[in-house]
């Protein structure tokens, strides 16, 4: 027996066994729905309750920066014990120098500063 | 070609087209049950429309091997799926593999083996030649290859075939 006969031999059985086993023919309208379906449902359904309530869980449990304005406020009003010492009105040498007033500004704002 | 007709050409083909299923899923007589449906369901509700280059079983089976290539790339998320479902209803339907349980002689059961370790597209073209009777023009059609190939697939199994079978001829 060639290995063709072989072939269409086992095909023939094999197709003589399928015919015992041939599903009715059924309008696809009748058939139910693919077994698929409901466990993919299920599972996305599922899958987004669970990353809803993940995020949900997230952003409740994030810590919030609270901003202490308090204490922003006493930190805007402090000033260095030493500022007196900036504020003197101690001639300098370089004041005789004129139109030279790279000191001034420094002397105005600490005395401005130690005002307030 | 109207909806009348089209049923009717449909069931006269469905036991050959339940055959065409079951190799394009691996003999998987669930698969194969889903496979036709959809392809049936493609054809009446005109997703899938013949027109008439081809005869009409060639046509159908184009269809049903597309459709089967189609699920098949959806494959493992599938598998997935139905797995849960495959253990609640493992009495309703014959499970995956238990074609072999139906074959009268053990020498069936061995060529099924065979034959299942060849390539997809040489599985294909001996299916439609032998088990079909198709011509090779007609299977390339099916499969969507040039004769050319077809052609090829059909040597190269029947080589393979018989290559695989040689250490297993004590069936003979």
């Amino acid at each position: 027996m060639n290995p063709d006969d072989k072939l269409r031999h086992f095909f023939q059985a094999q197709r003589q066994a399928d015919t015992e086993r041939v599903p009715v023919f059924r309008p696809v309208t009748h058939r139910d729905a693919p077994a698929i379906a409901w466990p993919r449902l299920t599972f996305a359904a599922a899958l987004a309750v669970v990353l809803i309530t993940g995020a949900l869980l997230m952003h409740r449990l994030r810590p919030v920066l609270a901003v202490d304005t308090a204490r922003w406020a006493v930190l805007s009003n402090w000033s260095a014990a030493t500022d007196t010492l900036l504020s003197s009105a101690c001639p300098t040498p370089w004041d005789s120098i004129a139109g030279f007033d790279a000191g001034s500004d420094t002397t105005t704002k600490t005395t401005e500063r130690s005002t307030l | 070609m109207d909806a009348f007709e089209l049923r009717t050409q449909l069931e006269q083909l469905h036991p050959v087209s339940f055959g065409w299923a079951l190799s394009c899923c691996s003999r998987n007589q669930m698969e194969a049950e889903d496979i036709l449906q959809m392809a049936y369901l493609k054809i009446l509700t005109g997703r899938a429309r013949f027109d008439g280059r081809a005869a009409f079983k060639t046509w159908l089976f184009a269809v049903i091997r597309n459709t089967a290539a189609t699920e098949r790339r959806r494959g493992w998320l599938r598998q997935f799926w139905q797995t849960s479902y495959r253990q609640e209803h493992a009495n309703d339907h014959q499970p995956a593999g238990q074609g072999a349980a139906l074959d009268t002689t053990e020498r069936q059961t061995a060529l099924r083996q065979v034959l299942a370790r060849l390539p997809r597209r040489q599985q294909e073209v001996l299916h439609l030649v032998f088990y079909q009777e198709l011509t090779i023009e007609d299977a390339a059609s099916v499969m969507g290859v040039s004769v050319g190939a077809a052609r090829t697939h059909y040597e190269r199994g029947k080589h393979r075939f018989r290559a695989l079978l040689q250490p297993a001829e004590d069936w003979q």
